[in-house]
């Protein structure tokens, strides 16, 4: 695809950007879209009555249908949150009330630090009990089931959908973290099966600090705000708020107005290429990304051998040190995640004290970034292991 | 990172000079806990000098320069204070000195002696 669509590319042209699991580039358009606000429109949203504050105020609501529609969903399913991690925090904080000693919160064993962190803090708050899926811990007290859609570090794209249904049966929460795979396929929030399910438009070619979870109707109903504040009520005395029972008492305060209005444009963007073409894009790239890894017999590096996944992999060298590795690719332009990436419960599973090197894909990486990449992987262990 | 500071690592890290596993003198160890690196300084102290320093552990390139530089200052010297990354470095240093991250890696063995004062 079109790396004259992106800036940063164009002002570095010999950068090889293997990072967009960390975070996407982001398109002319979307930083157009941003600009554009502040230069056009400026105006906060929701509250006053002159023409551009209407302006605004529309401008936001059409981003909230685009990103609903993105995902399969209604707008008034869409929660405008910061980023994935606030969005989780949302769903956990929000499902307090709904938790009581002993039941148990379940995680799959492959989650980031943003979807592990937050639910031990809920369960050391509400005696439940936290569980692993590698625990295979009783169902029946499963209250919450959260995972991640597929792995910041290998990639790999789980299918729990089983486990989902008879979760279902017992009126079990499904909360799905779908940061990783938003970019990379088409999804459908209700079809996987997700009562909660959360985002950050970073990792969608849009800009940081704008982040989404989607909540159907009826999970929203069990839900607590985490934040309070303006423009969520339907009426306030001195001492009691009746607050307003849809999705906007969950955005308190004046949002990233052109943070919404850059991730309009980059759906947008999306859209015009088609995330069947997005998709297509990014498993070519690991097919030939596995391909040249073996060629040059540096797959037994491989962290997970995933038989369905997205363009994320991790490399784990017995003797080389992965933030040396990065030192040596960045010196040949090469940028690439090193270290534990946000994973650390992972890591020590995997016995990975270091963590690991992690190239990403994104609409922009070519075949020839991934060979540039074996090339200074290769020269480094050269240097390093020679 | 500027070329010729890298080859210098890199000399130091395939042909380190005080790497060793024939511990002598008194332990100083220190982690990382971001990365998992650990390094463990072996310091002979007679008189108020060092006389002889080793280093193990398992460290990036960058982690084991900060140790071969610091005992290459250490060792012979009496042990008065510990020095800076910018007394190790010096104005070849200056790419390492203006990145934190790895400026930590590089200080790992300055915080083993921190952590446990030979002074
Ligand atoms: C799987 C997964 N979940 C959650 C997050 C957290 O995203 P953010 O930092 O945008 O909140 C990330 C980001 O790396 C991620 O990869």
């Amino acid at each position: 695809m079109n790396r004259a669509d992106f800036p940063v590319l164009v002002n570095h042209p010999k950068l090889v950007y293997l990072d967009s699991a960390n975070t996407t580039l982001k398109p002319k358009a979307v930083i157009d879209a941003v600009h554009t606000y502040y230069a056009d429109c400026g105006a906060n949203i929701g509250r006053a009555t002159y023409r551009l504050a209407e302006q605004a105020t529309s401008a936001y609501d059409a981003a909230r249908h685009q990103t609903a529609q993105f995902i399969g969903a209604a707008p008034d399913e869409i929660i405008f949150t910061h980023s994935t991690t606030y969005a989780l925090n949302q769903a956990a904080w929000g499902l307090r009330s709904t938790l009581k000693s002993g039941d148990i919160i379940l995680l799959s064993d492959h989650e980031h630090n943003s979807n592990i962190i937050v639910w031990q803090q809920l369960a050391a708050q509400t005696g439940a009990r936290l569980a692993y899926l590698s625990d295979q811990p009783p169902l029946k007290n499963v209250k919450i089931l959260a995972f991640t859609l597929a792995s910041n570090i290998t990639g790999q794209i789980f299918d729990h959908s089983k486990l989902i249904s008879d979760l279902k049966k017992t009126g079990a929460i499904i909360v799905i973290d779908a940061a990783q795979a938003i970019s990379k396929m088409p999804l459908n929030a209700a079809q996987l099966g997700a009562d909660l399910l959360a985002f950050s438009a970073h990792k969608l070619y849009a800009p940081s600090g704008v982040g989404v979870l989607y909540a159907n109707l009826e999970t929203q109903a069990r839900l607590t705000p985490l934040v309070y504040g303006s423009q969520t009520f339907a009426a306030i005395s001195r001492q009691n708020t009746q607050l307003l029972s849809n999705f906007e008492r969950f955005e308190a305060g004046t949002p990233n107005i052109e943070g919404a209005l850059g991730l309009a444009a980059a759906l947008k963007y999306l859209n015009q290429i088609s995330m069947a073409k997005v998709q297509a894009h990014d498993q070519a790239l690991v097919t030939y990304a596995l391909s040249q890894l073996q060629k040059y017999r540096l797959d037994q590096y491989l962290v997970g051998r995933p038989r369905c996944q997205v363009g994320v992999l991790s490399l784990n060298h017995p003797r080389i040190h992965p933030h040396d590795f990065a030192l040596f690719l960045d010196n040949a332009n090469i940028a690439v995640r090193a270290g534990k990436a946000c994973s650390d419960i992972l890591m020590q599973k995997l016995g990975l004290g270091r963590g690991v090197v992690r190239l990403s894909f994104g609409l922009y990486t070519t075949k020839s970034d991934i060979d540039k990449f074996i090339a200074g992987y290769r020269k480094t262990m050269e240097r390093l292991d020679g | 990172m500027d070329k010729a500071l890298l080859s210098e690592i890199v000399y130091r890290y395939k042909f380190p000079k005080h790497r060793s596993h024939r511990a002598k003198g008194r332990a100083y160890h220190a982690e990382n806990l971001s990365c998992g690196d650990i390094i463990t300084i072996y310091l002979q102290i007679e008189k108020g000098y060092v006389k002889s320093a080793s280093y193990t552990g398992q460290l990036c390139s960058i982690a084991s320069f900060g140790a071969e530089l610091l005992l290459d200052k250490l060792i012979g010297q009496p042990i008065s204070s510990i020095p800076s990354s910018a007394d190790l470095l010096g104005a070849s240093g200056a790419s390492l000195l203006k990145n934190p991250v790895r400026l930590k890696c590089f200080e790992l063995a300055q915080l083993a002696l921190k952590n446990h004062s030979p002074l």
